[in-house]
Formats: C-alpha cells, sequence, structure tokens
C-alpha cells in the first residue's frame, strides 16, 4: 500500500484532470451565459445536446483535480522527496486555496440553490473582514451588486492565471505525458456520462441547504460564530500552517500535527453538518 | 563602508518598487470598488391578493391581511441567503443557517442579528391596473 501510494503518479494525474478540466471547461462558456446563471445551467442539462455531459465532465475532472493534487500533497509529504525552501513552498502552497477558489467559484455559476446561497455567504463573510473585506469582496464576489459577471471573469480567468503563476516553477520541472494516462482519462469521460453533475433548483418550501463538500464544516460553523471567526480566522489558520508544512525542525512537525487535528476536527464538524 | 552603502542602497531600490506597486494598485482598487449607484426600483405585483395571500418574489415576501398589504426582504441579515416562507408555522425561514423571522421581519431565532427591512407597498389604481407596486 505505502509502495504503491509513493509510486503512483498523484501530481502527473491530477494535472491531466486538470487538462480535462480547462478542455470541458472552454467548450462550456462557449454556451453559458453569466448574465442568467441558472437559466443557463439547467438550459445545458435540459436543452443543449450533450450539455449535461459536458457540465458533468467539467465538474467530475475539476472535483478529481482537487482530490488529487491533495493527495499529491499528502504523499509528498511523507515520502522522501526533495525539500523546497520556505519561500518556494509557500510560493506552491499558494495555490491550494487559489483551486479550492476555482472549485467554489464553479458551484457559485450554476446559480441554483446551493450556488446562489454559497455566493452569497462567501460575499458577506467577506465584507465582514476589517478594511480589505469590501475590496476584496470587490475582486472575487460583489454578486449583490454585479450578478455573476466577476465570479465568471475570476473562473474562467483571474483564479486560473493566478493558480499557473504560483504552480509555473513546479510544472515546468515535469514533463507530463497526457497519452501515459489514457486509461485514465476514458475512466473520467465514462464517470460523466454514467453520472449526471448535481443541480438543485430553488424550491418552495425548502428550509435546509447543504453547500459545497468542503465548506460544510464552515458552513455548520457560521451557525455559532460570528461570520469573521468561522469564516475567515478558522480557515486563515490551517491555510498558514500549510506554508510551513515543509520546514525543517520543529516548525514543519508542529505545522503537520496542527493541520492534521484542524482536519480531523473540520471533518467531525462537517459530519455533524451532514447529519442535518 | 562601501559595502554597507551599497546594501542600503539596493534595499532602499527593493523598498521604492514595492511603494511604486503599492502606487499602481491604487487607482486599480479605486476603479473596482466604486459602486455604480443603481436605480431605484419598482417591482409590479400584477394580481389582487385575499387576506392571507402570500406572494413569493426573488427579493421579497408581500403579505396581505385585514388592514394592511406589506412587503418583507427575502435576504437574511446573517449572510443573505434567500429565506423561505414556512405557512405552517407562519415564518420565514433561512435555508442555510435556519433564522428565523416574522412575518413582520422580526428576528425571532437563529444566527442573524437584525431585523428584515421592510419595503413600501403601494396598491396600483387605475381601470386596467390590479395589484401592487413594491420600490426596493
Amino acid at each position: 500500500m505505502k509502495r504503491f501510494l509513493l509510486e503512483k503518479k498523484w501530481g502527473a494525474m491530477s494535472l491531466v484532470a486538470l487538462y480535462v478540466s480547462i478542455l470541458s471547461g472552454v467548450v462550456l462558456a462557449l454556451q453559458y451565459d453569466e448574465a442568467h446563471p441558472f437559466y443557463s445551467a439547467t438550459s445545458l442539462d435540459l436543452l443543449i445536446p450533450f450539455g449535461i455531459f459536458w457540465r458533468s465532465l467539467h465538474f467530475y475532472s475539476s472535483q478529481i483535480f482537487f482530490l488529487l493534487s491533495v493527495v499529491h500533497l499528502v504523499v509528498i509529504l511523507y515520502g522522501p522527496a526533495d525539500r523546497l525552501s520556505l519561500q518556494k513552498w509557500i510560493w506552491l502552497i499558494a495555490g491550494m486555496p487559489v483551486s479550492l477558489l476555482l472549485l467554489f467559484t464553479g458551484y457559485v455559476l450554476r446559480g441554483d440553490a446551493t450556488g446562489e446561497s454559497a455566493g452569497l455567504i462567501a460575499e458577506n463573510i467577506c465584507l465582514s473582514i476589517p478594511v480589505i473585506g469590501s475590496m476584496l469582496n470587490s475582486l472575487l464576489f460583489a454578486i449583490t451588486e454585479e450578478g455573476m459577471k466577476r465570479v465568471y471573469a475570476n473562473h474562467i480567468i483571474g483564479l486560473g492565471v493566478l493558480w499557473v503563476i504560483f504552480a509555473w516553477d513546479h510544472l515546468r520541472r515535469y514533463r507530463v505525458i497526457v497519452a501515459d494516462h489514457g486509461w485514465f482519462v476514458l475512466g473520467i469521460f465514462v464517470f460523466s456520462l454514467i453520472f449526471n453533475a448535481p443541480m438543485e433548483p430553488m424550491k418552495m418550501g425548502v428550509f435546509h441547504i447543504a453547500g459545497p463538500w468542503f465548506f460544510l464544516g464552515l458552513q455548520e460553523l457560521l451557525r455559532y460564530l460570528q461570520p469573521l471567526l468561522a469564516g475567515v480566522l478558522v480557515p486563515l489558520v490551517f491555510v498558514i500552517s500549510l506554508a510551513f508544512l515543509q520546514a525543517n525542525h520543529d516548525w514543519g512537525r508542529k505545522a503537520r500535527l496542527f493541520a492534521g487535528c484542524w482536519l480531523i476536527l473540520y471533518g467531525g464538524i462537517t459530519l455533524v453538518a451532514l447529519s442535518r | 563602508m562601501a559595502e554597507e552603502r551599497r546594501n542600503f542602497l539596493r534595499n532602499s531600490w527593493t523598498w521604492i518598487r514595492l511603494a511604486a506597486t503599492a502606487v499602481l494598485c491604487y487607482p486599480l482598487f479605486r476603479f473596482v470598488k466604486f459602486k455604480v449607484p443603481k436605480k431605484p426600483r419598482l417591482i409590479k405585483v400584477e394580481k389582487l391578493m385575499k387576506v392571507g395571500d402570500v406572494h413569493l418574489d426573488q427579493e421579497f415576501v408581500l403579505f396581505h391581511d385585514e388592514s394592511d398589504t406589506w412587503a418583507v426582504s427575502r435576504i437574511c441579515t446573517h449572510l443573505g441567503c434567500r429565506l423561505n416562507f414556512s405557512e405552517k408555522e407562519h415564518l420565514l425561514i433561512c435555508p442555510c443557517h435556519q433564522s428565523e423571522f416574522t412575518t413582520k421581519g422580526v428576528r425571532i431565532a437563529g444566527p442573524a442579528k437584525r431585523n428584515l427591512p421592510l419595503f413600501a407597498v403601494e396598491k396600483m389604481s387605475g381601470e386596467n391596473a390590479k395589484g401592487y407596486i413594491v420600490s426596493l
């Protein structure tokens, strides 16, 4: 098992999934209209030939990209890989929250009950940050004022470019040949043909909406704590701990211990949210 | 001494470049942050309501009883989710974190701290005009 984990090329597979995600995203963008997000997303599902397939392919390949990059990160941390300097590591790891934001903005752009609510919550969390909150919201979301315009711009250009800037130095060191992962790509295609990407229309009399899986714990925390604490500070300490995961000596060990405990607690809170 | 001076100049140059970047960012942030004032919006509800009727719009809920017609915001004051109306409990409930409000917008439970805003409602009069105008 340990050998399998260490020898499998998780990073390369993650990148191949990202290629599939980008290509399917380009196809979707030809039909998606950010002025009418929900209408547009449901048109893809119900009207446009193969629309649901392309949407599912984009959805699942993006999820697989994120999950495999997490596996890649964990395996690298526990494997014999060369350590990066702290500066280079921080630069590279900054790509993780950016990829999570890419995933999140994708959820929001669906414009369904989950997407719209998640977007509005994110906007209000941003606004709860003192001094820079309003500016940050203007850069990332501004859904109340601008609809999905800025979320869309960030999803298709801004965040993608930012991710490439952070990951570029890492990516250019390795050569990934897509043909070597033919079965994996075929697997993503077949999976997307069988399983439709989720869509939750607004319904009267719905009194519980669950957010994206990776923010369920955050949704639960927001029930008890102030938005600034639950939505900003709690995730921020985790992101800061990521920066020191690979540091030498005591710092690295403490950061890994902290990040591990944080994830276990977050997983527990997520389970509470799922039980509602 | 010369080495120190060189280091000082090099550090100063770095700081000047950082300051120049910050100065260049200022017009960008001012540009992005500016909010174009929205035109006041008048939403027509083109139907006459009976006593006890409830009309759900995207942004408000319109109520009508024996003495009054009033519109209350559907946007939760906690984190902005869209509220739904529970006929059983006669309450507005947030699907995200279950804050509860009365039909007059008064917060009664959940993480929301503020009441919901009310909007002005005007009854349309005229031969062909039936219904209400809500000012947002």
